[in-house]
């Protein structure tokens, strides 16, 4: 997943796309609240809604997309299409020293994520193959997808990312280290012969890792609340499916702790600031997903109403309106362009998540639903039209989007 | 010189006679290692501002006078030639060797002293002590570095170099060379205005950038490091004092209004809480105090600082050489804050993809690695940047004490003089002052040239010299 984005093209991927967004509609519903205008936080034209049913009644009919066998197909492709595809070396225009590259010996042998553009791509779209071929194991590219994991995870190339990443300080952590343990856990639970070998493969990685992350989050001051890779909401939210699988209890003890210490005072959230031009996951959302793992139910319902605003009013607008990505075209806009359609995916999921946790007569459940399904559509939509900036890696969040709690049909 | 130095003159015997007021020394005064602002124990909070006060301890900040000017002319000396290190950092998947570029010494400038920005502020430092102090005996030393550095060939190395380089050193470096460029202008000197003609190009090219840098800028980094764009931006201003550039200066001031002028409580709780050399909160309302006139001033500082007697301002009323902080930041606390600029330069020849590491909106992930190599706090201190040796604890506490130093200087000057604040902001220079040039006596500083940089600020900022 990349990482680009100035903010001139933050401001030019806000801008209304009316005609885009015709397209996009599904057209059911009523006037669709108007896109969000100019920069995050500016007045949107229309008036904000009276109550929540208002903004419900506003929203367009969505069918959330699922994943079902020829899905499953494509979305494999898109993994298998990038997994030994070696990432590009660093920029070597240099100030005083000129660097020269060549792939490190052997690399087949001795390490696992050198596709899919960058590492912690590599790493999800492991998981990605895993987890289609573990839902559908008779998926015709189901025989590739298990020689790729045998060359990727075997025992020496386990052992070669372990030791690099020994030597490698902050690289990777937060966000690589957390699809790690995400990987890990997808494997652990695979009751597959092959799924138990490699499972074998990576514990020593995954433990190693998982003592760094529980060190890494008691000692960190202050959350890093950013909408991309060093989320610290987001990187715990996704090892607590580790620490579940796993029953990894001292990783738990240092997340709730963590969590509890960065979160639990919050009010309020910025929503109307979101998204920046690059983000690829939402820090509100993300954060009240993660509390919602944290804290006893009944406290984090009461935490939730002082954290979130009301969903009808116009601080929550944004979140409510999958961001048009349709007019970014030119090459370097590729990259920013690619974090705002998986954006969609990230709240999609993290919306499900909340709904699920909301009591049934809750009227914020339905919004959230709707809402995610509006994203997930949109995600879809947008999936190719980023090239390899998106294909390296939005199948991994299509997915992810996907296995969260959907609204029944 | 600011325009307003002359105005500063007074500033040092003022704060000498407060000295010697008879203030008592209470708990401040006393200098034991301040533990991590958040957990200091609950601290007294003083009734009003003429309590707190009196709670401060005298402080003395010795002018600089040619003795000192010749010793911070000595870390530059020793620093220009001195190559920047190879980046540290071992790519994932890749082997990697490295050669200088060719003719490094011709084609480009600013390659020494850790890191670009310091090279350049380092070479600031000799040109402001040699313009003010002209029988340096290391005069002829200076020139001859000065020669060999800003020579026309360097400088269109330089120019080439930056035209592909991205957001490398933006926008700090690039502020660092227009002040550069302000003091070679201005300096009555037939090969100072040799070297100004040198630079002017790249100046010229800086400031074109910067402009278009500041007006596309949605939000301020603030960061407590030479990132935040407060910070930043009060540097362009010296620039503008200096030159009268108007086109810079109105959009410094424009883009400074854009961003700040609607911040209210800063979050002075959580200055300080690991080393850093620059203070969120007092650089933002230093640099509002330039760009805003003075009532609205001290309408907006009312809402964004804190009463200085209270609980809540005191991470602000000292700073402790020695303190340990508990080490590492939660990366920047503000959401979606302005992209750093990348430990390495893009490279442009590369499709997109190269870019991810160079001109992300978050620090690309060689300087993750770089700033993990490094000990806690490390990366706070300029010279930490881009591989070069960390700066240490202690020397990155001395560069907050000058930081602040500089800022309740210029605090001090945009209030009424009726206001009462006046005197404390006085008080909290001298004191900040005070205590980094103790630090300067500390052999960490002789691995930072850019404590001497940050020194020289101050101490012409407030007229003291001799």
């Amino acid at each position: 997943m990349t990482r680009t984005m100035t903010p001139a093209m933050k401001r030019r991927a806000m801008r209304p796309r009316a005609l885009g967004l015709a397209v996009l509609v599904l057209a059911l519903g009523p006037a669709l609240p108007a896109q969000q205008n100019g920069s995050p936080g500016a007045p949107t034209a229309n008036p904000p809604f009276k109550d929540i049913d208002a903004l419900f009644k506003s929203l367009p009919a969505a069918k959330a997309p699922g994943l079902d066998k020829s899905q499953a197909l494509w979305l494999a492709t898109m993994p298998l299409a990038c997994l030994d595809r070696p990432q590009a070396h660093p920029p070597s225009r240099a100030y005083l020293w000129e660097a020269t590259y060549k792939p490190v010996d052997d690399y087949q042998k001795n390490l696992a994520f050198y596709g899919c553009f960058d590492w912690h791509s590599s790493v999800n779209s492991i998981w990605t193959l895993v987890r289609l071929v573990k839902s559908f194991p008779d998926l015709a590219v189901a025989p590739i997808v298990r020689q790729k994991l045998s060359r990727h995870l075997d025992k020496t190339n386990m052992a070669g990312e372990l030791a690099y990443l020994k030597g490698a300080g902050a690289f990777e952590r937060p966000y690589g280290y957390a699809w790690i343990l995400k990987l890990t856990a997808e494997i652990t639970d695979w009751k597959d012969p092959d799924a138990q070998k490699w499972a074998a493969n990576m514990a020593p990685l995954a433990e190693w890792t998982s003592k760094e992350m529980a060190q890494f989050f008691k000692t960190l001051d202050r959350p890093n609340r950013g909408g991309v890779h060093p989320n610290s909401a987001f990187a715990m939210y996704l090892m607590l499916d580790y620490v579940d699988t796993i029953k990894d209890e001292p990783l738990r003890a240092a997340i709730v702790e963590t969590a509890k210490r960065f979160y639990e005072g919050d009010k309020t959230c910025e929503t109307k600031t979101e998204p920046a031009g690059s983000d690829f996951l939402s820090p509100c959302l993300t954060e009240a997903a993660l509390m919602s793992r944290v804290e006893e139910r009944k406290a984090f319902l009461s935490w939730l109403d002082g954290f979130l605003p009301a969903m009808y009013s116009p601080d929550f607008k944004p979140l409510t309106e999958p961001v048009e990505t349709t007019g970014l075209t030119k090459p370097e806009r590729l990259a920013g362009k690619s974090h705002l359609i998986g954006l969609a995916f990230q709240r999609g999921a993290v919306m499900n998540r909340l709904a699920d946790v909301l009591p049934a007569e809750d009227r914020r459940a339905g919004v959230l639903r709707r809402l995610a399904a509006l994203h997930g559509v949109k995600g879809m939509q947008g999936m190719h039209d980023a090239g390899y900036f998106g294909s390296h890696w939005l199948g991994t969040y299509a997915v992810y989007y996907m296995l969260s709690p959907q609204m029944p049909h | 010189m600011s325009p307003t130095s002359a105005h500063g003159r007074w500033l040092l015997p003022a704060v000498a006679l407060l000295a010697t007021a008879g203030a008592a020394r209470m708990p401040l005064a006393q200098e034991p290692p301040r533990p991590p602002a958040q957990n200091a124990a609950p601290a007294p909070e003083f009734k009003d501002v003429d309590a707190f006060l009196a709670s401060l301890p005298p402080a003395v900040v010795k002018p600089l006078e040619p003795q000192s000017a010749l010793l911070f002319t000595a870390l530059p000396l020793a620093c220009l030639d001195e190559l920047q290190p190879k980046p540290p950092a071992r790519p994932y998947f890749w082997d990697v060797t490295y050669k200088t570029v060719d003719n490094y010494d011709k084609t480009r400038a600013f390659y020494g002293c850790s890191d670009w920005h310091t090279a350049v502020n380092a070479t600031w430092t000799v040109v402001t002590l040699l313009k003010r102090y002209p029988d340096l005996p290391v005069g002829g030393l200076i020139r001859e570095k000065l020669t060999d550095h800003l020579g026309r060939l360097n400088l269109e190395g330089e120019l080439s170099f930056f035209k592909d380089a991205g957001a490398f050193e933006r926008p700090y470096g690039y502020a660092w060379l227009l002040k550069l460029q302000s003091e070679l202008a201005n300096w009555k000197d037939p090969e100072g205005t040799r070297w100004a003609d040198n630079v002017a190009p790249l100046a010229k090219y800086f400031a074109d950038s910067l402009l278009a840098f500041l007006v596309d800028l949605d939000r301020p980094n603030k960061a407590a490091t030479q990132a935040n764009t407060a910070f930043a931006l009060g540097l362009l201003l010296d620039y503008v004092d200096v030159t009268h550039d108007s086109t810079v200066g109105r959009v410094t001031s424009d883009t400074a209004r854009r961003l700040f002028q609607s911040d209210t409580s800063c979050a002075t709780e959580t200055e300080a809480a690991s080393p850093e050399m620059v203070s969120p909160c007092l650089a933002e309302a230093a640099l509002m105090s330039r760009v805003l006139d003075q009532s609205t001033f001290v309408a907006w500082l009312d809402k964004f600082l804190p009463p200085v007697f209270s609980v809540k301002f005191r991470p602000l009323a000292s700073v402790s050489l020695d303190a340990v902080g508990t080490g590492r930041r939660g990366g920047r606390g503000q959401r979606g804050g302005a992209p750093s600029a990348p430990a390495t330069p893009p490279q442009p020849k590369q499709p997109p993809a190269g870019g991810e590491r160079g001109a992300g909106a978050e620090p690309p992930k060689t300087q993750e690695a770089q700033a993990a190599a490094a000990p806690p706090g490390g990366g706070a201190g300029p010279g930490g940047g881009r591989g070069g040796p960390p700066a240490s604890p202690r020397a990155t506490w001395t560069g907050l004490a000058f930081t602040r130093a500089d800022a309740y200087t210029r605090l001090a000057r945009a209030l009424p003089a009726a206001d009462k604040r006046v005197t404390v902001f006085q008080r909290l220079a001298a004191i900040h002052g005070e205590k980094g040039q103790q630090g300067l006596a500390d052999p960490a500083a002789f691995d930072a040239p850019w404590l001497g940089t940050y020194a020289i600020s101050y101490l012409t900022l407030t007229g003291g010299e001799r």
